[in-house]
Parts: structure tokens; sequence; C-alpha cells
């Protein structure tokens, strides 16, 4: 057999051929195959055992059996069921049941007179570990790739480029270099990702997608309804004492339209691509950021205004003059007030 | 038609025989499943012309037979072996047989 060591359940009301199918499978070489003890336990054995198929033998004294299936298809749908089932009436019903429901997808008929039986356990059994494997290996990506670039690539090819309100949010964290020399790369590393972990964290809280992370820091965006409060809700969580406790670090927050897709060519040169936004507002809120001091967010009236958060007193009012905008753009600090009550748990010191 | 051996009964035969090396009596039994089939098929045509219902006649009749000769074939079969005939349940014996075509 080409895959490895197929789990397979088997669903068998009757000992004796249980017994026997048990024994013909491990001849065959699924050694991993398990019979399910007893109806009620279904559950738990999928759970503790997960199954690549699902073998059920039917026995046409015990038509009520193939409830099981409904069941098991409602615990496991994406584990195949192939039914084992005699000849005449007996087939009738399963088939005509399996096509009603669609608990079950494929019918053999008993008695099991060549390979062709084991031949197709061991495909569906294949295709299930790789249908498993690829979805695991989803998984991992998208746990390093923002949530935004898994959108845009289930988008159709030519509208993989958007271009929408936003607001930006970064972070960085404040005399990294010295941070870096004084401590061991290793535990610069833990430090990192756990001050990164926390502020992803806290974006995701606040409906923000975290777009990537920029060495020290995190670029963020908040698009839709209610973006200015969330995101400035969230820079000020973030400006909290305990969330600076491990490495300490500035936020800056703008608006405006940022053009989000896909930057590099994966046919060409580096064939590398990654998922990223650009635009006047990244570039603000990176310099508004740059301005901030640890613990401190950097943003502009208009967003504080947009938030509805009037009623903040400013640490400071400043000016930034930018590449691409007309004159200089007011900017302010501010810090969480400390009477505010904390959404979540702050940083853990490892 | 007339029939010594019910569904259930010729089920719990092949359901038995699962890949034994005695699955030929539930290779019998799929004939006479079979030969109910075609039995039942055939009677659910039409009759429009005379050449159809002699057409349909013939197929019962030989239908009937076969179905009548593959259920006394079951029949001793079942005694030869051994099986308890009331409760259909394959002896013992024959269970401890390797399978053969498997």
């Amino acid at each position: 057999m080409s895959n490895s060591h197929p789990r397979l359940l088997l669903i068998d009301q009757e000992q004796f051929s249980a017994e026997i199918l048990l024994s013909e499978l491990e001849k065959k070489g699924f050694t991993q195959a398990r019979r399910l003890a007893s109806p009620e336990a279904l559950a738990e054995e999928l759970t503790m055992h997960p199954a690549d198929v699902i073998i059920f033998n039917y026995h046409y004294q015990h038509p009520a059996g193939l409830e099981i299936c409904g069941e098991a298809k409602r615990l496991a749908p994406e584990v195949p069921v192939v039914a084992v089932v005699s000849a005449g009436p007996a087939m009738k019903r399963v088939r005509e049941w399996a096509k009603e429901t669609k608990n079950i997808e494929v019918v053999v008929e008993k008695p099991l007179s060549d390979e062709r039986f084991f031949l197709l356990v061991s495909d569906l059994a294949a295709a299930r570990q790789a249908a498993r494997a690829q979805r695991e290996r989803f998984e991992r990506l998208t746990s390093i790739v923002p949530e935004d670039a898994v959108k845009a690539l289930e988008r159709s090819l030519d509208k993989q480029t958007d271009m929408f309100e936003a607001i930006v949010l970064f972070t960085d964290v404040r005399r990294s270099t010295t941070l870096i020399t004084n401590n061991p790369p290793e535990t610069y590393f833990n430090l990192l990702n756990l001050t990164l972990g926390a502020q992803s964290r806290l974006v995701e809280t606040f409906g923000g997608a975290v777009i990537k992370y920029t060495g020290d820091g995190m670029l963020a965006v908040f698009r839709g309804m209610g973006r200015s409060y969330l995101a400035l809700r969230c820079a000020l969580e973030l400006t909290r004492a305990s969330n600076q406790t491990v490495l300490p670090y500035g936020i800056g927050v703008a608006q405006g339209l940022v053009l989000a897709g896909f930057i590099g060519n994966p046919h060409r040169d580096g064939r590398r691509q990654h998922y990223d936004v650009i635009g006047a507002t990244v570039h603000l809120a990176a310099r508004l950021c740059s301005l901030a001091e640890a613990g401190e967010v950097m943003t502009t009236p208009a967003i504080v205004a947009g938030a509805r958060k009037g009623d903040l007193s400013p640490t400071r009012r400043d000016s930034v003059a930018l590449r691409g905008f007309n004159g200089e753009i007011a900017c302010v600090g501010l810090r969480i007030p400390e009477e505010t009550p904390a959404i979540i748990a702050a940083v853990v010191m490892p | 038609m007339q029939e010594t051996f019910d569904s259930a009964q010729i089920s719990k035969v092949i359901d038995q025989a699962l890949m034994y090396q005695c699955a030929c009596p539930a290779q019998v039994c799929r004939a006479i499943f079979e030969l109910r089939e075609l039995h039942q098929f055939q009677m659910n045509c039409a009759d429009d012309t005379a050449n159809d219902r002699l057409v349909h006649e013939t197929i019962a009749a030989a239908a009937e037979q076969s179905h009548q000769l593959m259920e006394r074939c079951l029949e001793k079969i079942l005694e030869i072996e051994g099986w308890d005939r009331a409760t259909l349940t394959m002896p013992a014996s024959l269970r401890k047989k390797p399978a053969k075509n498997v």
C-alpha cells in the first residue's frame, strides 16, 4: 500500500464477522483497524482515534444499524464510509438509504470475493490522508499568512488587489538595538514573540487584521464600520503598562486609503510573493509610530474625533511633515487612562 | 413464484459468508436473489403484443424453474455442510477455515 498506516474504524454488530474482517484487514497490511465497541462509544472513538475510513458491515437482520452511519457522518463528515452489504434486498435498501441521506460513500457487495474491497479501502484512506495533510498544511500557512491574504487568494486572480478605506496601526519596539545587544539572540526572540503575540491577540480582539510583522513591530489594519473606534481602543489598550512590560513599544495610527495585494511576481525573478498594504496612509502610520514613545500612541485628531474619544487628554500635540501630504500633519499623543478596565490579560513574563 | 427461503434467511447466509472459504452457499444465495429480480422485472413489463406475452412467459417459466433448482441446491448444500437449518447458523468448523479468494 502506498499510504502509511491508514486508520480504519469497523462498525459491525456481529462479533464473528467483525473478527473475520479485522483479521483479513490485518493480513492486508491494515494494522491500525479498530472495531467500535458499542454505538454509544462512537463520539469518543472518533475523537480519541480519528479514522481515515469507516467500514460498516451491514446485517440484514439489523436494519436500524444504518443509523449509526448517519451519526458517524455527523461527527466526522470528512471521513468516507464504506458499507459492506449482502446482495439482494439488503443491497437495494442500503443503496436507497445512502442515496437519500448521503451518509455512505461506497456500497460493496458481500461476499467479498477478491482484492477490490481492500484496494478500495486503501485508495479511500490514501485520499483522506492526503486531504488531511493538505488541510494541516493550509492551517499552518494561515497562521503565518495574513488573514486578508488568504481571503485575497480565494478571490479570482483579477481581483487579488484592492483599495479601501482603513485605519493602519503600526507598533515598534523602543531601544531594540540596545535590547538585542544586551540579550542572547534566543532570549530576545522569545521576548519579541511574546510581545508580538500579545499585540496580535489584541488586534484580533478589536476586529483588526495583522498584515505582517516588521522585525520589531507589527502592521495591522482595521476595516469596516467603527474602525476608528476599534483601532484607537486597540491602540490605547496596547499602551497599557501591563502590555508594555516585556518589550516596551510605541504605536502609530493613521487613516485613509490603502492599497492591498500581492507584491512580487511568482512566475519571474525570485518567484516570491507576499501580501502587503501600501500607500501614503501606511507611511503616515509608520511615521507616527516612529514619533511615539514607549507606551504611547501617536495618531491624528481626525481619528480621535472619529472614534468619539474627545474625552481623552492628549499627552502632547505635535505635527509631522510627510512627502505626498500638503503641509504638516497635526498629531496627538495618547495613553490609556489608568482607570480603564483591561480587555484581555496582560503579557506574562516567561 | 414460490419461495422456500425468504429474503431474511438468504441474507443471513450471505452475511455469515463474508469471506470464508465456504462463500459458495452465499454465491448460490446471490443467484437466487438475481433470479427473483429477473422474475420481478419481467412481471413489470407491458404485454402489448402476443409476441411480448410469449417472451415474458418464457422468461418467467425459466426463472421459476431455475429459482426452484437453486433453492433446492441451497437446501442441499446447507445440509451437507451442517448448517443449523432452523437458525441458519454457519457451523463452527466452517468459520475456522481460512479465506481463499481474498
